[in-house]
């Protein structure tokens, strides 16, 4: 392999270029693939699991701000896959529009 | 620049190993929406290094490299130099920016001689300190930035010392940008960010990360702490660069007069860490120590802000 070869290869998985889950990246290596749940579905560590009013939301995007698992979307729909239930977004939302409920026995 | 405006992008991708209400995901987050997918990496031992998830997946959408404790100047250096021979080369259309992440036990202790001659030869990079104040990674044992009087594994009475101040210590290097931030205060974070994205040469930001499970608070209040450590004026937030200090964000109004200036104990009595300052019997002469040092850094800068204003007034008077 040429070092021009080499070059472009390296090049390949370098930033500018968005890659998606199991794809081909050229050569044997031990890089990580970016992708969502990469521990599983985190939704399950979650007690407490966060209840949006539609109501009282104004949109204003501080939940989706501070959420920590980005797992809040711009339309405020939460990704309950994923969320941990933290409780950020019910403390900081300042209309009191998302609350906290005991999540039901699965 | 309000919040409507940042970036629809996510780099730290849902489903990643940090704990509930993580501040460092956060600060993460935030900060890859404002340097965007054309960056590169480095990540020393610290809960990041657990974040960003086993092989063969990553929570993150930026290539990252993972490397040992000491190594964050050193691997960000090296790193910085890839890149100029790459863009030399031609490689990139676009320069990627190199952004070095690090807790901070590996800024203040472990990490401070390779940074140091890193920030000496001016190596272009973003260092990024996320301070929890402990080695919150490993089980909270105490670290350089640990505060007076916090609770640890191993200062199970309060810490008897004082913290280092990382970020006067970069500015001492003279590098061309440094800058504390909150998460409290998320646009002036990013904005912070963005700045230091448009500078070439070794770059500081250091970002008080409220740690839940660390300080012993709720998970939900991790956003309410950090404010509240602005408020109390136990962290500053400010911009370094060439030469001259600027306040910023919720430290400028505390400054200026324009907002009131809450007591230490409003941020000490949320926090678990502090909990033996409270009970069984209140620990007064701690509690005032504290209140005391906060009061003399800003009488200091109340003072300047205010000999300022006095100086811009007689220059504005017409000439006699």
């Amino acid at each position: 392999m040429g070092q021009d070869e080499k070059t472009r290869r390296v090049a390949s998985v370098l930033p500018g270029r968005p890659r998606e889950v199991g794809e081909e990246i050229g050569f044997l290596t031990t890089i990580s693939v970016p992708s969502k749940g990469s521990v599983g579905l985190t939704g399950t560590w979650r007690t407490f699991v966060p209840v949006l009013s539609r109501e009282r939301c104004t949109g204003c995007l501080i939940c989706w701000v501070y959420c920590p698992e980005a797992c809040i979307t711009r339309e405020i729909e939460i990704d309950l896959n994923f969320c941990k239930g933290c409780g950020i977004c019910a403390e900081e939302c300042p209309r009191g529009a998302i609350a906290m409920v005991k999540e039901e026995k699965r | 620049m309000r919040i409507k405006d940042l970036p629809d992008e996510e780099l730290l991708l849902p489903g990643n190993a940090a704990c509930q209400g993580c501040p460092s995901s956060i600060a993460l987050r935030l900060a890859l929406k404002a340097l965007g997918r054309n960056t590169l990496m480095t990540v020393v031992a610290s809960c990041t290094s657990v974040l960003q998830s086993p092989f063969p997946a990553s929570a993150l959408g930026v290539p990252l490299l993972n490397m040992a404790f000491a190594t964050a100047g050193a691997s960000g250096s090296g790193l910085a130099a890839a890149v100029e021979r790459l863009v030399r080369k031609g490689v990139y259309a676009e320069r990627p920016t190199v952004l070095v992440w690090a807790g901070d036990g590996g800024t203040y202790d472990i990490g401070i001689q390779a940074l140091s001659g890193a920030a000496e030869r001016n190596a272009d990079f973003i260092y990024v300190c996320y301070n929890n104040e402990a080695y919150s990674n490993t089980g909270t044992q105490r670290s350089g930035a640990t505060p007076y009087a916090a609770w640890t594994t191993n200062t199970v009475s309060g810490k008897r010392e004082w913290r280092k101040d990382m970020a006067q210590i970069m500015v001492a290097h003279g590098i061309p940008y440094v800058a504390t931030a909150s998460l409290a205060y998320p646009i002036d974070l990013y904005e912070k960010f963005l700045r230091a994205k448009e500078i070439r040469g070794t770059r500081y930001i250091e970002v008080l990360a409220p740690c839940p499970p660390g300080w012993k608070f709720p998970s939900g209040h991790t956003i309410k702490v950090a404010r509240l450590a602005v408020q109390t004026g136990m962290w500053l937030l400010y911009e370094h660069r060439e030469g001259t200090t600027s306040y910023t964000a919720g430290t400028q109004r505390l400054i200026q007069g324009k907002a009131r200036r809450l007591p230490v104990e409003e941020y000490l009595k949320v926090q678990g860490r502090f909990r033996h300052l409270f009970h069984p019997e209140r620990d007064e002469g701690r509690i005032a120590e504290i209140q005391r040092r906060v009061d003399r850094v800003f009488e200091t800068l109340e003072f300047t802000y205010r000999m300022r204003e006095h100086i811009m007034d007689i220059e504005m008077l017409p000439p006699r």
